[in-house]
């Protein structure tokens, strides 16, 4: 069986046919995955533009909310724009426009209501309107009430804040009158609810005061209102008159039908104020203008570059055709030789050739159901970033150098329809028309003019 | 001077274990390429949506990086190995701690991402998936759906993950693919309600068809 050991053969063993051994190879390393370089926003919106459809505002849904709103008040201290526009997603979606506001005036004294309606909520656009109407009209009805003189500016601040409890009061109103009606249970599938009709509201009143204007707001959920000193230094021109409230995730708010009136008192804000401009608006605006806290000037340039706002008189020599190729060179492919930058130096004076930033996009509108219908917008984000960072050659170029500088956006100014006269009919032209990526809620905004000088 | 955009994260979780293989993995593949093509089409998904794709085995990782819709590309996949779903929901946790943006006073957050887990089977990693999946239910920072898709297994236990739990329990051919069109739609439709508030359900549409939600 086994072949007897011979102790005197070498000692050797064989190798049976080896199994080769493996060196130890450790597993290929799992590459760590890296996303590609996202694209620039203009490319997705290139490409998104016509896609955005236009759908009608539905018939067969209750309470239907006119989709484009606009307009001018005239007063002893100034001039009021105002605009409200349907968001490009409930016109692809074809559902409501969410927002609304109200505006008012008594003597010197303005007032006003903007708010949001909740975009989950299908009846928010009730509370959103209730709200605007109640806040406006009890106001009016306690200036009426008030002698001529001698109201003490606490007496302003607490009419503020009662109307924005008579606004909760007037949305539980409407919830309880709707809450039996059956159009509203089939319209939901189910009995409405109170947060159905969850909205923001912000509330303003400005009164002529002997130390200049005393400013009120009361802020309840997102949106902002904010005064802005044209005249003044950059660091200090921009007053927010509230704070957003802000979940953890965007979004996320408070609405009015959950305020108590503890809560009244740390949204109110009063301030004596000499600013000439006065804003209010939606998330809608304020979202493509943050943070609000520096970028609310961005807001008034873009107001300027598209005529809503006037610039300032400037002659404006055109360009030769020569300065024209330069400038193009400039801006589309930022190289040029020595004796093209001396003729850049002459041509930084004047500035027209920066239209050329314009973005023209499809109108998302029912008047234009082929797309045939462009708008050119101007972006202060593109003079800036496209344009005046090259022009300079200063990579830092930004706010504060274009608020000390700003008659350059007048050389820049593009109108979105030249035949338009009202500001307000503007103003609503550029809400339903300028593209932010991923911006794509419904719009208020509402811009108080002071005139200069006189404080009252 | 242009701000960041707020963006609304989804993460795709895939079972890629070895009883996947065959036609359940091509499924999932055309499945993908259709969830793709409908959501290209779509505006408000092309500028707002991110998409990332987790597969999980015998272990889990992280297979396309948040990504841009308009850049995204399917990845390739294949079917082999264990079912280590708990390691996808830690995988899932630190891509979310990494990639996702919350508010703050000078950035714009991302929308609530949304997350959805397919999977054919028990899990092979269960203790594992039973911490993972009680620390992401304290996160709350995502809206959660989990399908189950046969008969193999009974879904309750999806639930200890999130209260929106589906189930395709009969084994149809399109059943896959019924799945991610609803994936799509969901897609779709969240992206063109963003304001939920925490802890509030998102609106979904119905479910797939052959698909039940489990109570």
């Amino acid at each position: 069986m086994f072949a007897p050991i011979d102790p005197n053969a070498p000692a050797t063993v064989t190798p049976k046919p080896a199994i080769p051994i493996q060196p130890v190879i450790a597993p290929p390393p799992v590459p760590v995955p890296v996303p590609p370089k996202p694209l620039s926003d203009k490319k997705v919106t290139d490409q998104t533009a016509f896609l955005w459809k236009y759908k009608p505002v539905p018939t067969d849904e209750p309470d239907p909310a006119p989709e484009y709103v606009h307009k001018t008040v005239n007063f002893s201290g100034g001039e009021i724009l105002s605009a409200r526009v349907r968001g490009k997603k409930h016109k692809h979606n074809g559902t409501n426009c969410d927002d609304w506001y109200e505006l008012g005036t008594h003597g010197g004294i303005i007032f006003a209501a903007v708010s949001d309606g909740a975009g989950s909520r299908k009846l928010s656009r009730v509370g959103s309107r209730v709200s605007c109407q109640a806040a406006v009209r009890h106001i009016r009805k306690s200036l009426d009430k008030l002698p001529a003189t001698g109201t003490d500016n606490n007496e302003y601040i607490r009419i503020v804040q009662e109307a924005v409890i008579q606004a909760k009061q007037n949305v539980e109103y409407a919830y309880n009158v709707k809450v039996a009606d059956d159009i509203y249970t089939s319209y939901l599938g189910r009995e409405p609810e109170l947060r159905d009709f969850a909205a923001t509201l912000l509330v303003s009143m400005i009164v002529p005061v002997s130390e200049g204007r005393l400013v009120i707001s009361c802020q309840i959920g997102d949106g902002i209102s904010a005064l802005l000193k044209t005249d003044g230094e950059f660091d200090k021109s921009l007053t927010l008159m509230g704070t957003p409230d802000t979940g953890e995730f965007s979004g996320e708010t408070d609405f009015l039908t959950s305020l108590t009136t503890e809560m009244l008192e740390e949204k109110t804000k009063a301030v004596i104020s000499g600013a000439d401009l006065f804003f209010m608006m939606t998330d809608g605006v304020a979202d493509d203008y943050f943070p609000n806290g520096t970028e609310i000037r961005r807001l008034y340039f873009d107001l300027i570059i598209n005529g809503i706002l006037e610039g300032w008189p400037v002659d404006s020599e055109p360009l030769s055709p020569e300065e024209m190729t330069i400038a193009r060179k400039l801006l589309y492919e930022d190289r040029l030789t020595d004796s093209e930058e001396n003729i850049l130096r002459g041509i930084r004076g004047k500035l027209k050739f920066l239209k050329s930033l314009a973005l023209s996009y499809p109108w998302v509108s029912k008047n234009n159901l082929d797309q045939s219908i462009k708008i050119p917008i101007q972006y202060t984000s593109r003079i800036v970033d496209e344009g005046l960072r090259k022009l300079y050659r200063q990579e830092d170029y930004g706010l504060k150098d274009l608020w000390e500088h700003r008659e350059i956006l007048t050389r820049i100014r593009n109108f979105p329809d030249e035949s338009i006269t009202d500001p307000s009919e503007l103003l609503a032209l550029w809400l339903d028309n300028y593209t932010v990526r991923s911006s794509a809620d419904d719009r208020t905004l509402v811009v108080v003019k002071f005139n200069r000088g006189a404080e009252q | 001077m242009s701000d960041y955009v707020r963006r609304l994260p989804v993460y795709l979780l895939l079972d890629c274990s070895g009883s996947m293989m065959g036609a359940p993995i091509e499924a999932v593949k055309q499945g993908i390429t259709t969830l793709l093509s409908e959501l290209k089409g779509d505006p408000q998904a092309l500028e707002t949506a991110y998409l990332s794709v987790i597969t999980f085995e015998s272990t889990a990782r992280q297979v396309v990086p948040l990504t841009e819709l308009i850049q995204f590309q399917a990845p390739s996949i294949e079917a082999s190995g264990m079912t280590a779903l708990g390691g996808a929901l830690n995988v899932l946790m630190d891509c979310m701690n990494n990639e996702v943006r919350k508010s703050t006073e000078t950035q714009k957050g991302d929308w609530r991402p949304m997350v959805f887990i397919m999977t054919d089977g028990y899990p092979t990693d269960e203790d594992v998936l039973k911490s993972a999946a009680s620390k992401l239910k304290t996160m709350k920072t995502a809206n959660i759906i989990a399908c189950l898709c046969g008969d193999d297994a009974n879904p309750e236990f999806l639930k200890q993950i999130t209260e929106c739990v589906l189930w395709m329990n009969t084994i149809t051919p399109g059943a896959m693919a019924n799945f991610f069109r609803w994936v799509s739609s969901s897609i779709r439709m969240t992206s063109s309600s963003l304001s939920a508030k925490p802890g509030e359900n998102i609106q979904l549409p119905p479910p797939p068809t052959g698909f039940v939600v489990v109570p």
